[in-house]
């Protein structure tokens, strides 16, 4: 026996009825309503309907009238007849709903409402499913022929829940659903699942021309639910806040935000459409954050006074969600470093009377620095713009504050220099970072700030020049680590003269070897004690001439006139030059013949040409000193001094050293503690001259520089205005050092009078190169 | 609902003449109709009734279906949305395709209609293509001989579109 046709006659009425029979299984209960067989049965309904011209069964050879004839009437008929009864059908149970959900209210009214559309948005699916066929050809060539209204299946059930449903109830539905929200921002529980699925049913619903874009957009949801939704939104927020600000502290204030922001954006994740979260973040941030933005601004300061990081941390959080919501705390942030620099500046220069500890100096403004800079990872979230502005601040207190004051001669470049002396040096007491390298890396930090770099690099150089010449280094891998930070930090040009340095010191130790194999084999006989020469070049060490000149002592002046020999055989055409005052010797001296106390005494070659004196008598008038060393009268009597400073030598006559006729006698009750004495220490006053000097010899580099500068400018540019120039040059020297604008002037002022440049006529502020 | 994993269990296929086909899940699914009621009913089970298919046919159609069961469907194809925007890409026949649709016209006619009814596009596809490839380079009298198509202009109507069409005719 053959399957049987659910419909055998054919006719319309018979197939509406048999098709409304499985519609109404269908609605009432999508799972477990229908079978299989209940399933193929409706669709072959439909389909057999829909391709009615030829009737079931198999007639063979029969093209011409079995494909699907879409332009036939009988076939627009067909379709447009099942479409109405479909539609009609729809809206009939649509109406049935409605009055349902008439007498409902309050939550039973969204409950209803997600019930029946979860159900009907699932039947739909079915339905569409059976009435493929149709979507397939009739709908397709309706749409393909703009009958607009004609939607697929799908669509037509949900434009009908729109029309027919849900526009009828919109405003009782999205009502009660707004205030459920506003029931649960109170803090009631609310079935926040009901108004997930309201909300996504109209995200589903599109009423335009059905296209998958329309879906997309969302028109309906947007309409009907997001822009009310909002609404409710920011004036329940706008009350909540004035309310809650009018009672509690701003701190509270932004604790009790931040919680709002929080619920409001987690509960709009998990239950609302993607699309609400951008207006609503943005409602949030314009009620609770950008309203009461002065006042909240007004207490960044207080805070960070207090350094109260967590409610600072929560600031920049809530104004970070705003568009240029830090802006204002900026300044208020660089202020407070700069200050909180300041201050600790100012505590040190209270408590130090004379010579500023370039260590506690150093470590002042480094403490400040790490604080803020911990601040602004862990507080601000290492934030560029925070970044910025502690570096603004840095760079103030550390050019610029109560111990470094601006045209004073204690500078931040030379107090860091010599801390640096002080970390490369032999016996550094110990470092406080806990190794030399976090020490040099701190130092650094700080150095990374200073505006004239060019100051540190002549203290620096300065200092490597006694370290190394003296022999005083830690070590050679501490300085070559220093230099190649220093490279780093400013580029191969500022290390060049370092590098020069530490190249002639190893030159040196390889010619010391050949002038040695050369003394092995010469007619000089071999001095009875160590010694070596540092050949240095003028040019990159930083070292003054000798003050005086001297008569060498015989001791010694074989070696020296062998050596001066030699050097000029290996090189002819350079000139040596001796700087006594830097040449060290070590004397062992017995000073109390009665004692058996051997003393070993540092001293320049200057000062050992006067104490070799003492061998031969125990006393000398300043006259025969000067006679006999060959040196001029100042030098003497600053070295002089020194020993009587140690008491190695008493004055005897004269009541000032230096004096004509003063008189000089060996003390012989000379018994100092140390048994090593460093008689080759700088005299205060020369200190504070090398200072000045140094200052000296940068502020005509700098006018150098600066002329170079200019120069290279103008000859590219031909013509300048002058403030243009100005800035160009700044822009130029900045890495270097931070040029004056009065320094500048004056050099421009030099080239207009050595006509490198000239004013144009009629036009003074323009300046032209002279070629 | 996971329908791929019921992929190897089988369903019963039933026929117009109640001839019934045991095939595999994924196999029935190459048919669009067929792949949606199973989503739509998760948990149905006992014979699909296929209404408008004979069981010789049913035979070929499934042939298709085993051989092709582990093809996805290529998206040009499969988009119903345009189906008919885009001309087929090709009018080349796959080798084991041409073999397969190597059959009498009753029997292609009614593969079509099965493929049509159960919506296995690419084997609507194919039968088209098929029956494209037989009316080319054909006159109209050679196609209603084959096809046992009545001739039903009259002369003047005849005449008529053939100087209308002159243009087309293969010379």
């Amino acid at each position: 026996m053959a399957l049987p046709q659910p419909v055998p006659s054919g006719n319309f009425a018979d197939t509406w009825q048999f098709l409304e029979e499985g519609l109404n299984r269908i609605l009432a209960a999508v799972q477990g309503g229908v079978s299989y067989g209940g399933f193929m049965e409706l669709y072959t309904v439909v389909y057999n309907h829909l391709t009615q011209t030829h009737q079931s069964g198999f007639q063979t050879n029969a093209f011409a009238t079995s494909a699907p004839d879409i332009t036939r009437g009988s076939h627009h008929r067909c379709g447009s007849e099942l479409y109405a009864a479909l539609r009609n059908y729809l809206r009939n149970r649509l109406r049935m709903l409605r009055e349902a959900a008439a007498p409902l209210t309050g939550p039973a009214l969204l409950a209803f409402y997600s019930k029946e559309w979860q159900q009907y948005e699932r039947a739909a699916t079915f339905i569409d499913h059976i009435f493929r066929y149709m979507n397939r050809y009739w709908i397709r060539r309706q749409r393909e022929e703009r009958r607009t209204e004609v939607y697929d299946i799908y669509t037509l059930c949900l434009v009908l829940w729109y029309r027919d449903f849900f526009l009828p109830l919109e405003d009782r539905v999205v009502t009660t659903a707004l205030d459920q929200i506003v029931e649960k921002r109170r803090g009631k529980t609310i079935d926040s699942e009901y108004i997930r699925d309201l909300a996504s049913s109209l995200v589903y619903i599109n009423v335009g021309d059905g296209s998958r874009h329309d879906r997309m957009n969302a028109q309906v949801y947007k309409e009907a639910f997001n822009s009310k939704f909002i609404q409710t939104t920011r004036s329940f927020y706008t009350q909540e806040s004035d309310q809650y600000r009018t009672q509690h502290s701003i701190v509270d204030y932004l604790k009790q935000a931040e919680m709002w922001i929080q619920e409001e954006e987690q509960w709009c994740e998990r239950f609302l459409p993607k699309i609400t979260l951008e207006p609503l973040q943005e409602t949030c941030n314009v009620v609770l954050i950008e309203s009461p933005l002065p006042a909240v601004c007004q207490e960044f300061s207080p805070l960070l006074k207090r350094d109260a990081t967590d409610d600072l941390a929560r600031i920049y959080r809530l104004l970070s969600r705003l568009h240029d919501g830090l802006k204002p705390l900026l300044k208020a942030f660089m202020e407070h470093v700069k200050d909180a620099g300041l201050a600790a500046v100012d505590a040190l220069a209270r408590q130090i009377t004379d010579n500023v500890d370039s260590r506690r100096y150093t470590h002042t403004l480094l403490t400040v620095h790490t604080k803020f800079n911990e601040m602004v990872k862990t507080t601000f979230n290492s934030d560029p713009v925070f970044v910025v502005e502690l570096d603004k601040a840095c760079n103030e207190f550390i050019n610029r504050n109560a111990i470094c004051k601006p045209g004073g001669t204690v500078r931040t470049p030379e107090l860091l220099a010599r801390y640096t002396d002080a970390l490369l040096r032999r016996g550094n007491k110990g470092s406080e970072a806990g190794s030399l390298e976090e020490d040099l890396q701190h130092l650094m930090t700080v150095f990374k700030y200073i505006d004239d770099k060019d100051v540190f690099q002549k203290f620096y150089t300065k200092m490597l020049a006694k370290r190394l010449v003296y022999g005083l280094s830690l070590s050679e891998d501490a300085e070559l680590n220093m230099m190649s930070k220093l490279k780093v930090a400013c580029g191969h040009e500022y290390t060049s003269k370092i590098h020069r340095m530490f190249l002639d010191i190893s030159l040196s130790r390889t010619f010391n070897d050949q002038f040695k194999d050369h003394m092995s084999s010469s007619a000089v006989p071999a001095p009875q004690f160590e010694y070596k020469f540092l050949v240095l070049g003028t040019s990159s060490w930083p070292l003054q001439g000798s003050s005086s000149p001297l008569r060498v002592p015989d001791v010694v002046a074989p070696l020296y006139r062998e050596f001066q020999a030699f050097y000029v055989i290996k090189h002819s055409g350079r000139k040596l030059q001796w700087l006594f005052q830097h040449s060290i010797a070590e004397i062992r001296a017995r000073i109390n013949p009665a004692r058996k106390v051997t003393y070993i005494l540092q001293a320049s070659t200057y000062q050992m040409a006067i104490l070799m004196l003492y061998n031969q008598a125990d006393a000398y008038s300043f006259e025969e000193l000067v006679q006999h060393t060959g040196m001029n009268e100042d030098t003497l009597t600053n070295h002089l001094s020194i020993f009587l400073r140690f008491q190695l030598l008493r004055q005897t006559k004269g009541d000032k050293v230096g004096t004509p006729n003063s008189r000089y006698e060996l003390n012989t009750g000379f018994a100092p503690k140390k048994h090593r004495i460093n008689l080759n220490i700088p005299v205060k006053s020369e200190q504070k001259q090398e200072t000045e000097a140094t200052n000296r010899i940068i502020a005509k580099d700098r006018e150098y520089v600066i002329k170079a500068a200019l120069v290279r400018i103008m000859k590219a540019r031909k013509q300048m205005d002058h403030g243009q120039l100005i800035n160009e040059v700044i822009t130029l020297l900045q890495s270097r050092f931070r040029p004056q604008i009065p320094d500048i002037k004056k050099v421009i002022d030099e080239l207009l009078d050595q006509d490198f440049i000239e004013r144009t006529e009629g036009q003074k502020n323009i300046y032209n190169y002279i070629a | 609902m996971d329908s791929t994993k019921n992929d190897t269990d089988t369903v019963v296929l039933r026929c117009y003449d109640n001839k019934e086909f045991v095939v595999p899940r994924k196999v029935a699914r190459k048919s669009v109709l067929i792949s949606n009621m199973m989503e739509d009913i998760p948990d149905g089970s006992g014979a699909i009734p296929i209404h408008n298919v004979r069981g010789l046919v049913m035979e070929k159609v499934l042939e298709y279906c085993t051989h092709y069961a582990d093809t996805e469907v290529q998206e040009d194809e499969g988009d119903s949305d345009e189906e008919f925007d885009v001309p087929a890409r090709t009018i080349d026949i796959k080798p084991w395709d041409a073999k397969f649709i190597d059959v009498d016209v009753e029997m292609l006619f009614e593969l079509l209609q099965a493929a049509n009814f159960l919506e296995i596009k690419p084997l609507l596809n194919l039968g088209c293509k098929t029956v494209a490839s037989m009316l080319k380079g054909r006159t109209p009298e050679e196609i209603r001989k084959q096809f046992n198509i009545p001739n039903d202009f009259t002369e003047e109507e005849e005449e008529q579109i053939r100087k209308e069409n002159q243009w087309a005719e293969d010379r």
